[in-house]
């Protein structure tokens, strides 16, 4: 009795095992997994990746020239905070002739301890301006004009 | 032991309409004390600052204080007057609302008095002298002495709950004094990385900031201290001051100190693989993260020692916390780990910090693994007289609870997102995308589920005696005195729970521990009365329920 039950597990061995090769894939996938791909800078999801990317790197010269120039008319720039940790998955993106709504979920402060503090879904808006697309409308934290371009 | 001493001729309270009596006189007293005290301490606060220039004379304060004071002050003691009679108490004392009461009303007022004061002095070594502020503490320490007083009373004090306000005040004082150290350390440390890192940094000066962090560590250690120590609560044996015990040692303490190792581990783990974000974001709960595991381990270390001299059964029950809180740090790790990894499935626009939030979960994994298999000893689990070990099938059952609420929660935000996926038709990778967090504490507490079942299974196929079958569910004791170790040991042999009846008249020659013991064996009853009467007789009585 006591030499069988002294004797190592056979399923905390499997489940040890199961627990090492996921920390190794994840290990090795994370770190050697380069960063995201660029989606086609043409297409309404490109520009929503380079206007956020900019915005990320408070490059914020860069992401004005993404914004449509309707909305720069009227622009009452937003205060500007860095972001860091930011996350965006598109969901799904609609264009309807000269406007387009890309569906973003948008995930804030994944370095903490038990994933992510907060994540949302949330859509950009984006119109046609000379054969490019341009940012309409963004989630709050990548607003680049406080009211968006709405007249007052 | 406490000092508290309890008159032999507590009889039960009377019930009925006087326990609708009791608690309407003490729900109204504890109303008009509270109001009274503001009204003081607001009439106090004022007195003490005369010589303040006023902007406005906020004559509408005044009233209230006034009123509060003044309407409020005479029904308290009016109310007190009728409680406090000899009367009144002779049929009150043995009641659970008077210790309630007290239970309650000491509670608060400790916690008001001690965080007035504590932050009037850590404010004055800020700001300097300013009696504002004050007031409010003096107040509620004198409101705090008067329920002491009558707590200890010898002739009114209650006769039941003993033991729990001096616990609760002691936890208090632990948690300032705990806090305010962490506090103090971390201001240290943060200013040491600070200095060593080359930030700016804009802020008051350092010894102010350690001062006032101190202020709370020596004013909880002092409160701690006085009923620990002064009062005894470190030598209680009350169920109440047992659970706690049990709660700082096994769960608190151990958290805290995981949790610090865990923060320190994952900013060691940032800094070793490369910086992901700024260095001084990276270091900024790095002092907390060090206090709190320093400090963590000196309270866990502390209540270690007493523990050990404590009963099997709290020693077990503490092992088996220890065991549940580095279980749920190492499967949460585990957790975090696999939406790191799950998060590289899909491709987004933005990366966000997914190495950081694997750093994070290794961290977890490592920390509580480590803490789990020293304190669990999986290799040995299934020894003889680690199954026999009391509490066992209880920690296991409790596992599978707990691991049954997360499954279920997890399948539900799964379930969900799996319904909105399908119904919205939306990409492929926004499934995993938005189920990933979900996923991997799903998978986590699979494993934990069968690990455990595996021991509960292997547990019932084993020939041990899996904990003694209780066949009494109490025991009603009479004896001559309250004779701790006999009733210990009751408790022990039968797992009943045990009240004690003290004869008027004391008998000579009780029965011994062993002999009332020994007449308990075999006996099978809900509820048995136990009379050890003179010359060593043991009458066992059972009874209906």
């Amino acid at each position: 009795m006591t030499q069988e039950a002294a004797r190592p597990d056979r399923t905390l061995v499997v489940i040890l095992s199961v627990i090492a090769a996921i920390v190794v894939i994840a290990i090795v996938v994370v770190f050697t997994r380069g960063g995201p791909t660029d989606v086609d800078p043409s297409t309404p999801e490109g520009v929503v990746q380079s206007y956020s990317r900019a915005m990320v790197a408070s490059d914020f010269e860069t992401a004005r020239s993404f914004v449509s120039a309707g909305v720069l008319d009227e622009c009452d720039e937003a205060d500007r905070n860095p972001l860091q940790g930011l996350r965006m998955t598109v969901i799904s993106t609609t264009i309807d002739g000269s406007t387009a709504v890309v569906n973003v979920t948008l995930e804030q402060g994944s370095g903490s301890f038990g994933g992510s503090s907060y994540s949302y879904d949330d859509l950009f808006t984006l119109v046609e301006e000379g054969g490019d697309w341009k940012i309409s409308t963004t989630p709050w934290e990548l607003t680049y004009c406080y009211d968006q371009g709405f007249r007052g | 032991m406490t000092t508290t001493t309890s008159s032999p001729a507590a009889t039960p309270a009377v019930g009925g309409v006087q326990t609708v009596r009791r608690f309407i006189t003490y729900a109204l007293l504890a109303a008009t004390v509270i109001i009274a005290a503001s009204g003081l301490s607001g009439l106090l606060d004022r007195l003490f600052t005369l010589n303040r220039i006023e902007v406005s004379y906020d004559n509408y304060g005044l009233a209230t204080s006034l009123a509060s004071a003044l309407v409020a002050g005479p029904l308290a003691a009016l109310l007190w007057w009728l409680v406090w009679r000899d009367g009144t108490m002779a049929r009150d004392r043995a009641s659970i609302l008077w210790p309630v009461y007290l239970v309650v009303m000491s509670t608060v007022a400790l916690l008001v008095f001690t965080i007035a004061l504590l932050s009037w002095l850590a404010d004055t070594i800020r700001y300097g002298w300013n009696p504002a502020g004050l007031a409010i503490g003096i107040v509620w320490a004198l409101v705090w002495g008067w329920h002491y007083w009558m707590w200890q009373h010898p002739a009114k004090g209650p006769t039941r709950l003993q033991g729990a306000a001096p616990a609760l005040a002691s936890l208090i004082g632990l948690t300032y004094g705990a806090g305010g150290l962490v506090s103090a350390l971390a201001q240290l440390i943060d200013a040491a990385a600070d200095a060593g890192s080359r930030s700016v940094v804009v802020s008051d000066p350092l010894w102010q900031m350690v001062a006032q962090s101190l202020v709370w560590a020596i004013g909880g250690a002092l409160v701690w201290r006085w009923h620990w120590l002064r009062l005894g609560v470190r030598n209680q044996t009350f169920g109440f001051s047992t659970v706690l015990l049990v709660f700082i040692t096994g769960i608190a303490s151990l958290a805290v100190f995981a949790f610090g190792l865990i923060i320190l581990l994952s900013i060691l783990l940032e800094l070793a693989t490369g910086l992901q974000q700024p260095l001084a974001t990276l270091l900024d709960p790095l002092g907390t993260a060090i206090a709190g595991a320093v400090v963590g381990a000196l309270v866990f270390t502390y209540h270690s020692r007493i523990v050990a001299e404590r009963s099997a059964g709290v020693r077990a029950a503490t092992s088996l916390s220890t065991v549940g809180v580095s279980l749920a740090f190492a499967a949460s790790g585990f957790g975090v780990t696999i939406n790191a990894l799950l998060a590289t499935s899909s491709d987004p626009l933005l990366a966000g910090n997914i190495r950081s939030l694997l750093l994070a979960g290794l961290s977890a994994l490592v920390v509580g693994g480590v803490l789990w298999w020293l304190t669990w000893r999986p290799r040995e689990a299934s020894l003889p007289e680690r199954v026999a070990a009391p509490g066992r099938r209880v920690f296991l059952v409790i596992i599978f609870g707990l691991s049954a609420l997360v499954a279920l929660i997890t399948l539900l935000v799964i379930g969900f997102q799996l319904f909105a996926f399908l119904l919205d038709g939306g990409s492929g990778e926004s499934f995993i995308e938005r189920s990933r967090q979900a996923l991997g504490l799903l998978t986590a507490t699979g494993l934990v589920a069968t690990y455990h079942f595996m021991i509960w299974r292997k547990d019932r196929a084993s020939d041990v005696d899996i904990e003694p079958a209780h066949r009494i569910g109490r025991v009603t004791l009479v004896s001559s005195g309250t004779n701790t170790e006999l009733v210990e040991a009751v408790r022990a042999a039968t797992g009943a729970r045990v009240t004690v009846l003290q004869r008027a008249e004391p008998v000579t020659s009780e029965p011994d521990v062993a002999a009332v013991v020994a007449a308990l064996d075999e006996v099978e009853a809900a509820h048995v009365l136990v009379v050890a009467g003179a010359k060593g007789k043991v009458a066992v009585i059972p009874l209906v329920s």
